[in-house]
């Protein structure tokens, strides 16, 4: 993970201290006195080609002090090198949210060093704002971001900020976080820093990149300062994981002496303000009165909230102490995430449903722990379940999702009820599958194509909660696999062979019209990517026409895919169809077969991507199984009508 | 009590007359005057209204000027929910305001339910900093949270406003008229738009101004109603409209200004005292230091201009200011909003808006010896001429020349960009700040040709299908920022991938295997690129031929000039706005594999209308097929007249650009 060959070099740096910068000053001191700055340059200038950075963190520097009297101190410092618009476009001015309800803000420095001078910015240059989000948000008002702006940014030229967030009381019963040592840019020193009362001991959790802390003492404020210093270190590898802490030096803390204790803090929240009024309880029975089933009742609240309530977009930690009451939030007619989990939870407790909170790990694999610490898992949302009945809500969009497959090897915990976060493993002797076998045949009367089809998806593929329902929630789904598969094809019938969470197997029939023939009267067939499919597992950010990839991919599963189409070629001539391809390497395999026989054209598609993690030495050979599978080469049928008839 | 004049206006605009009970029975077929209550009653629902969430029952202001200019208005808001949309987005509401020169009072909010008036505690109105981005001047909102919302519901809203532009505020009581006084001593304007994205039952404007005071005033884009009276010594002026229908925004449109109703007022004489007053109060601002002299020296000796021109040394500082003061505004306090900050201030800062950095540019032109003025422009929207109002969103800069011309500078807008007034400001207009006074000036059409992006694609298909090539981009004008964006937008070390997000559109094994481009820094060159790529699999083997599509045609299309693949709709209401002409001059060679030819070439297409044109051809030349395709945008503002025309030029451009070419052996000849 780390380069060793950088930290050797660094070191080497410092020991020698040679200065290689002639444009910076002799003497350059960071306003803690701490850092020497024109080491720092060097240090950047040798391990790292500069010329092709926007920006270097040459210090970044983070410590929390848990003060003997519970409040909380977080320091923030510092020095960054910048080269490019970029790189003034991200440091130049720097929007630092807080709560200004609980906590004071306090600048340290906010300075540019340019032409062997620091150019400090002034009190016009540090401004208290509202975060847009809030705007209309009464009650979330007392968050600021508070906007330090940078004097004299030439590039290139060194700036420097340093800042201390401080609750003015105590308020929080505990405390907990994450902090990566890697950033979006190189960073020469990454320092964090955890101050505890003298005698506590650090409650943290480290990736073992991590070297062990030294320990600063503080006596004046009781405290000792565990400190824990890397660098120098790369950026982040691009493109930016979910979870890209996977993938870097990273440590976390709490101050939670154990998951029990903050679970039933955080269910705590969601008895104490579950109440909902007789007004908003009528509105309820109307709102489900004629709802057939649990999921058309689950359905119907979650877009009741969904009209009635305004999501507001912003990290929803810093209400954690204090989150509003159900009723409070559906007469504000806004809420975070976190406030409209506790009113969801007490709209759908109300008409009998279970529903807990429930936090899902941003990353796949066992993420359990003995610290508890939420860094690695995505915002709060709500298992719905009753008797015949189970599904997650996400509070941010109102979606409501089936079954358990969000979950399916990914660590969960439900706070409250869970006594530890616990890995939930996918069935591990089904194989995540989706194959679909395609009869066609051109109906030259009517001048279309009709067939018949059968798809089978399995596990991570399980495609049980777009299907599952009491409307038309397997057509729906059907058409939008089938016009994703054959552009213009639309569903005509359909049954059910198979359905249970983890497995579908479903009948159906399909017709299109008859692709305009191109200038060389000939009609083409392209053979699309089903929804739901292979490539709708993916990652956003896997970009196929990326030449190299730093992050590793992670998948849900091993995969496979089959797509067999079977063309009754009376009636038409085939002029093309792909050629046979047989590729197999380190991530998988990829298989076409175009199999022509007399009257029959048998178009064989497979795929298997054979791991759940993609390194970026992997990217070549993943990337070659990806781009036989959606290479046009390889989707593209020819015919021409006229050809022997039945 | 006693009610002021202004405060009866409200009222009596309200509906809320006093000793109704007591009225004598009406005639036949005539109504009572109507009440808040009949108002909501009567304003329908939300299927009279499109299912719009709410719909403004009544918006009046009364706005008393008094003789130092001082503008004391009063509001009444009266909004009626629709649906529970409505009721999300009126449940909090909020009034923004800036202290330095304005004042806002909230007087009454009620809640209109069930015949009843339901009064909202105002004292719990928070007044907060306002969200900021880019312009940090210390701006506020009051925001107040309204009680749990229904369909149906009426929201009644008395505020009151008193300002200018800027000046200082001390304290929460309402202060005195003296810190409102304009800039402008004694002056006032105003733009009032009669629309909204709202429906509208009726709005109204009142103008109550001291009689010695006279006004320019407009009606814009579209019919109103209007009365002038007068009353001792105020004359009282009104513009209304009713029923008026939401205002949906389309893509590309232009500033909603240059088509919504709108009354244009100014008491201000002309355009000349307006241009006057500009020079006076931004004159002394411009003081250069030695620090800046020094850098303006420095400046030249590096680019080689010490002893050059005064053309070449203006063209060195627009392009160093452009790139070295980054948008970002600090207040200055007193005279903010409508001072330049002094050239010293942001010389330090190296950061302001607009008007401070053009500011910077004047100072360092006057300390390079230039004849330098700060000049008022509305970027992206029109200034309607005959109402010598503030209708200015932008400051720049104009440089007398010693032949009485001036010669305009934009260093806003220019930063990685070759100009020294961005041809996305072309047709704009003007208005310089001169000793003089000066009339409102119009920067020249700028046609397409000005503003090419020219694309040559070199490549040939290799026989197993892959195409290689080299795409060589030139460009100038507005293109030239566009083809350094892609350098300066991204982080440096996604430019590989910035490059092939270009050339995936031609398949995702699309691979870059070299690239050149100008220096993004050197504003003397237009900036270009040299790109060589391949890209296996292109070409479709079958049948004996090859299937392909052009590349540069679908790389225009799809991501190099994506105007022709936007789906423009059939109808369209308002002008399609795009800042800037432009030219798309494509030519590319393929070399086909050792004895094909293309089979059937597309048909040769022209077409020119009024505000677009294309041209396509296509030709086999000695084995390479050889296609050419220009389209021009030839306004930056096409109005609904031209839209057929433009719309039938961009459909043919894109079908072109979905030309199949078929090469076999033989051919056509």
């Amino acid at each position: 993970m780390i380069n060793n060959r950088l930290i050797l070099m660094a070191l080497i740096l410092v020991l020698i201290a040679v200065p290689l910068n002639i444009s910076y000053s002799q003497e350059l001191q960071s306003i803690s006195g701490q850092q020497d700055i024109n080491a720092l340059m060097a240090a950047a200038q040798k391990t790292f080609d500069i010329k092709n950075q926007d920006a270097v963190l040459l210090f970044n520097g983070k410590r929390y002090n848990m003060m003997p009297d519970g409040r909380l101190v977080e320091y923030t410092h510092q020095i960054i090198w910048i080269g490019t618009d970029y790189g003034i476009e991200h440091y130049g001015d720097r929007r630092i949210p807080y709560d200004s309800g609980h906590c004071s803000f306090k600048t340290v420095t906010v300075r540019t060093w340019r032409d062997n001078q620091w150019w400090e910015t002034g009190e016009t240059g540090k401004v208290e704002t509202l975060p847009s989000q809030l705007r209309n948000a009464y009650d979330y008002s007392d968050m600021r971001e508070m906007m330090l702006l940078h004097n004299g940014i030439e590039i290139p030229c060194i700036l420097e900020v340093a800042y201390i967030i401080e609750d003015k009381a105590p308020f929080r019963k505990g405390f907990e976080g994450i902090w990566s040592f890697q950033r979006e840019e190189p960073a020469v020193a990454s320092w964090f820093g955890l101050g505890l009362p003298i005698g506590a001991k650090p409650r943290i959790e480290k990736s073992s990149d991590v070297p062990d802390y030294e320990v600063e003492s503080n006596e004046k404020n009781g405290l000792n300062v565990y400190w824990w210093k890397m660098g120098p270190l790369p950026a982040i590898p691009p493109p930016r994981n979910d979870d890209y802490y996977a993938e870097v030096p990273h440590i976390s803390w709490s101050t939670w002496p154990d998951w029990k204790a903050y679970g039933d803090y955080i269910a705590g929240h969601f008895v104490a303000n579950a109440a909902i009024d007789s007004s908003l309880k009528a509105r309820l029975d109307s709102t489900i009165a004629d709802a057939r089933n649990s999921s058309e009742k689950v359905s119907r609240i979650a877009e009741f909230i969904e009209t009635n309530n305004h999501y507001i977009d912003y990290p929803e930690y810093f209400w954690n102490t204090g989150p509003r009451s159900a009723m409070r939030t559906y007469n504000t007619a806004y809420a975070h995430r976190l406030d409209r989990a506790i009113l969801a939870a007490a709209m759908f407790s109300k008409e009998g449903f279970n529903a807990y909170p429930i936090y899902v790990s941003d990353g796949y694999g066992d993420l359990t722990s003995e610290l508890p610490s939420l860094g690695r898992f995505a915002g709060i949302a709500l298992v719905i379940s009753d008797r015949t009945y189970n599904s997650i809500y996400y509070p941010s969009d109102g979606r409501v999702v089936l079954g358990n497959l969000p979950f399916a090897n990914r660590t969960i915990w439900l706070p409250g009820l869970d006594i530890q976060p616990r890995y939930i493993k996918a069935d591990s002797t089904l194989l995540s599958d989706f194959s679909l076998l395609i009869d066609l045949e051109y109906a030259s009367k009517d001048t279309s194509f009709k067939g018949t089809g059968y798809l089978y998806t399995a596990n991570m593929f399980s495609i049980f909660r777009d299907v599952a329902g009491i409307d038309n929630e397997t057509k729906t789904y059907l058409g939008r696999m089938i016009g994703g598969l054959l552009p213009g094809a639309k569903i005509t019938g359909y049954n059910l062979a198979l359905l249970n969470e983890n497995e579908v197997g479903l009948g159906f029939s399909f017709e299109f019209k008859k692709p305009d023939p191109d200038d060389f009267d000939r009609l083409k067939l392209t053979i699309g990517e089903p929804s739901g499919a292979l490539i709708s597992l993916l990652p956003q950010n896997v970009r196929l026409y990326n030449k190299d990839r730093e992050s590793t991919i992670n998948l849900p599963d091993k995969l496979k895919q089959k797509i067999e189409i079977r063309l009754n070629l009376d009636g038409l001539d085939l002029v093309y169809s792909p050629e046979d391809i047989g590729l197999i390497n380190d991530c998988g395999s990829f298989k076409l077969i175009s199999d022509k026989q007399a009257d029959k054209l048998i178009l064989t598609k497979e795929i298997e991507l054979a791991k759940t993690k993609y390194t970026s030495a992997n990217w070549p050979s993943f990337k070659a199984l990806l781009l036989n599978e959606t290479g046009e080469k390889n989707r593209t049928v020819l015919l021409k009508t006229g050809g022997k008839a039945k | 009590m006693r009610l002021a004049a202004s405060q009866i206006a409200v009222l009596i605009l309200a509906g809320l007359t006093f000793g109704q009970g007591d009225l004598p029975e009406l005639p036949p077929g005539d109504s009572p005057p109507p009440t808040v209550f009949s108002r909501i009653a009567d304003a329908g629902d939300a299927d009279s209204y499109d299912s719009a969430a709410y719909v403004i029952v009544v918006d009046s202001a009364v706005t008393s000027i008094t003789e130092d200019g001082v503008a004391k208005t009063e509001n009444y808001l009266l909004r009626k929910i629709l649906t529970e949309e409505g009721c999300r987005q009126l449940a909090v509401l909020d009034w923004g305001y800036e202290p330095l020169s304005s004042y806002v009072d909230i007087r009454e909010v009620n809640l209109i339910r069930d015949k009843k008036s339901i009064p909202v505690d105002i004292k719990t109105i928070k007044d907060l900093p306002a969200p900021q981005s880019m312009i940090y001047w210390s701006n506020r909102i009051k925001v107040i949270q309204l009680p749990k919302l229904r369909v149906g519901d009426g929201i009644e809203v008395k505020y009151f406003r008193k300002g200018y532009s800027y000046a200082l505020l001390q304290d929460n009581s309402e202060p005195p008229d003296s810190r409102y006084i304009p800039p402008m001593h004694g002056e006032y304007f105003d733009i009032i738009v009669f629309e909204s994205t709202s429906p509208i039952i009726e709005k109204k404007y009142v103008l109550k101004m001291p009689s010695e005071k006279r006004i320019h005033s407009q009606i814009y884009n579209g019919p109103m109603y209007s009365s002038t009276t007068y009353s001792g010594d105020t004359t009282i002026y009104a513009w209304w409209n009713k029923d008026v229908s939401a205002w949906e925004p389309q893509n590309y449109a232009p500033d909603d200004t240059d088509i919504l109703t709108k009354v244009v007022i100014a008491t201000v004489e002309s355009w000349e005292a307006k241009s006057r007053w500009f020079f006076e109060i931004n004159n002394p601002q411009f003081a250069f230091t030695p620090a800046i002299k020094a850098k303006v020296d420095e400046i030249f000796k590096k680019a080689g201009v010490t002893k050059g021109t005064e053309e070449q040394k203006a063209f060195e500082l627009v392009h160093w200011v452009a790139q070295n003061i980054r948008y970002s505004g600090q207040t200055m306090g007193e005279g903010e909003g409508y001072t330049l900050h002094p050239g010293a201030m942001i010389f330090e800062q190296r950061s302001g808006v607009c008007k401070d950095i053009a500011g910077m540019l004047i100072t360092m032109m006057r300390a390079a010896g230039m004849d330098s003025y700060g000049a008022m422009t509305m970027a992206g929207s029109r200034i309607e001429r005959e109402v010598p109002a503030d209708q200015f969103n932008h400051c720049v800069v104009a440089l007398h020349k010693k032949d009485g011309r001036y010669v305009m500078y934009d260093p806003t807008w220019v930063p990685y960009n070759e100009d020294i007034w961005s041809k996305y400001e072309t047709e704009q207009q003007f208005l310089i700040g001169t000793p003089a006074g000066h009339d409102l000036g119009q920067i020249p059409y700028s046609p397409p040709e000005e503003s090419p992006l020219n694309a040559d694609n070199q490549c040939r298909i290799l026989k197993d299908g892959t195409l290689e090539g080299t795409l060589t981009l030139t460009s100038d004008g507005t293109m030239d920022g566009r083809l350094r964006g892609y350098i300066y937008y991204r982080q440096l070390s996604e430019l590989n991938n910035t490059l092939a997000s270009i050339f995936h559109h031609l398949g995702d094994q699309a691979e870059i295997t070299s690239f050149q481009h100008g220096d993004i820094q050197d504003f003397h060159k237009s900036m270009w690129w040299k790109i060589s790529y391949r890209v296996p699999d292109y070409a479709l083997f079958a049948d004996n031929g090859y299937d392909f599509a052009s590349p540069l045609m679908t790389m225009a299309d799809k991501s190099l000039y994506r105007y022709m693949s936007v789906d423009w709709p059939e109808k369209r209401r308002d002008d399609v706005f795009f800042y800037t002409t432009s030219f798309f001059n494509g030519s590319e060679s393929i070399k086909l594999p050792d004895g094909y030819k293309v089979e059937k070439l597309p048909d040769k297409s022209e077409l020119n209308e009024t505000y677009a044109s294309f041209a396509g051809d296509s030709q086999m030349k000695k084995g390479n097929l050889e296609i050419s395709q220009q389209l021009k945008i030839k306004r930056r503002q096409i109005p609904p007249k031209g839209y057929d025309g433009f719309r039938k030029v961009m459909k043919e451009a894109d079908n072109y650009a979905g030309s199949e070419f078929r090469a076999v052996t033989g051919g056509a000849k």
